[in-house]
């Protein structure tokens, strides 16, 4: 075990886990409690709201797995207390990943390597915590002032259409960045990226047949196991 | 009732204002108690360093992301999914889903999709961070199947899984807007152009810009009418 683990999987870092898991159960449960209130004030019958967060809680479950899967990869190189802390706070897996050997590369060494040390964790963590501050600060300083000026133009404009069309365009350029990676590359990643992608189009098209709607919330991550194990298999085989 | 709607909206971001500052200051937490507990020794030279790469590398795609989310998400929604991140492979789908669910359209924000999605953003956040402690528990079990030796290809491919099976619905649901940033992306990253990093946001600049052209020549048509983005 490399020396650096042993701070990285601490006890103490997990008191850091423990606040920050606090805060955000703290905020959610203010923002349920404010939702009530104002459900109330707009005649929102109850079993919709319950609906609504019913429907909300089954659509995370896999997700979440997904997201435990997530740690577990990130736990190996930055420590479990960290891995888990970042990824339930503002953080997902390829921007810590991106941002931790950001800070490995920046220390001269390479991300989980031998010559990963202390002091390149650190650096790792410290580029981690500053570059999420980005989002962090735009939201605090400028989301109200953004929201308020957006809903103006959209009542006087009433339409939506070019909004619509950047979102996704920004959505499937980002997506695009991881695509082409596996594209270029070939291999294993090649393999996994198209079997994942083509159990995906098989489940949407037995969702369709069957409208198995269930199947809908488990699709994603049922695709992303299913490349996965095609990618131990490829890596056997070949 | 306009006044009971300034009243809630101003409560929301003073609220989600003070959360999201705790929040920072408690991810600070981590290097700062690896500096003073454990007296890990601080190059600052590498720590800008590292510092300079990610805020380039962040600060166009954070915008990006700001700009386009902010739009089409509630006020106490946001901060709840800035605070809790993973934006597009949990928080957006749940609270697209269970605004389908009760028979609301997810593209159209009204304060009644305000309340309902802060309720299923809220509601995701909680079972999320459940599901994520039994499974961070369940991890020293877990852990010495996982490390075998033939597994690793399963992990060390999450993320052309991932985008494999994200990429396919969202690419067959908009070809046009896909064509530019891919074939452009596929170029650089074979030429090595330019550094990996910038990769993302320079796809995004491109794409963007091709969507405008093909918007503003009315060849999106179909957009106005069913398009749910992410």
């Amino acid at each position: 075990m490399n020396n650096y683990l042993e701070i990285a999987n601490n006890p103490v870092l997990y008191l850091v886990v423990g606040l920050l898991l606090v805060l955000i159960s703290w905020q959610a449960v203010v923002y349920i409690k404010m939702a009530l209130k104002r459900a109330e004030e707009l005649n929102i019958p109850k079993e919709k709201l319950r609906k609504a967060a019913k429907t909300a809680a089954i659509t995370s479950i896999v997700p979440s797995i997904a997201i435990i899967i997530a740690l577990i990869t990130l736990a190996s190189v930055l420590g479990t207390p960290v891995a888990w802390g970042r990824l339930a706070v503002i953080g997902s897996l390829t921007y810590e990943l991106f941002a931790a050997n950001l800070g490995a590369t920046a220390s001269g060494v390479e991300l989980g390597s031998a010559s990963y040390g202390a002091q390149a964790y650190l650096t790792s963590v410290c580029t981690m915590t500053i570059g999420s501050f980005i989002t962090i600060g735009l939201t605090i300083f400028i989301f109200k002032w953004y929201k308020k000026s957006l809903n103006k133009k959209l009542a006087k404009s009433g339409d939506n259409t070019w909004s619509k069309i950047l979102v996704a365009t920004i959505i499937i350029s980002m997506y695009s960045r991881f695509m082409v990676d596996p594209l270029v590359k070939g291999g294993t990643s090649l393999v996994t990226m198209i079997s994942s992608a083509g159990a995906m189009v098989i489940m949407g098209l037995v969702i369709n047949k069957t409208g198995a709607k269930w199947l809908k919330d488990f699709a994603i991550s049922l695709s992303m196991i299913f490349g996965m194990i095609t990618a131990v298999i490829f890596s056997i085989a070949f | 009732m306009n006044n009971t709607k300034k009243s809630y909206d101003d409560k929301a971001h003073s609220f989600g204002r003070l959360s999201l500052t705790l929040g920072f200051l408690g991810t600070l937490l981590f290097p700062a108690v690896l500096i003073v507990y454990f007296k890990i020794p601080v190059s600052i030279p590498h720590i800008l360093k590292g510092a300079a790469s990610i805020v380039m590398l962040m600060l166009p795609i954070s915008l990006s992301e700001f700009l386009s989310i902010a739009p089409i998400i509630g006020t106490s929604a946001m901060y709840i999914m800035v605070l809790t991140g993973n934006f597009t492979n949990l928080k957006i789908p749940s609270s697209i889903s269970a605004m389908e669910s009760v028979g609301l359209d997810p593209t159209n924000y009204t304060d009644e999709s305000d309340v309902i999605s802060t309720i299923a953003m809220a509601t995701s956040t909680i079972v999320s961070e459940i599901i994520i402690l039994i499974g961070v528990l369940m991890m020293i079990p877990l852990a010495k199947p996982l490390a075998n030796p033939i597994l690793a290809p399963a992990f060390t491919n999450i993320v052309p899984a991932l985008f494999g099976a994200l990429g396919v619905g969202m690419i067959s649901k908009n070809p046009k807007l896909a064509v530019v940033p891919f074939i452009s992306g596929y170029i650089l990253m074979k030429t090595q152009i330019i550094p990996s990093v910038l990769l993302m946001p320079v796809l995004i600049l491109f794409g963007v810009i091709a969507s405008r052209i093909m918007y503003k020549r009315n060849l999106l048509k179909s957009f106005s009418a069913t398009d749910k983005a992410a």
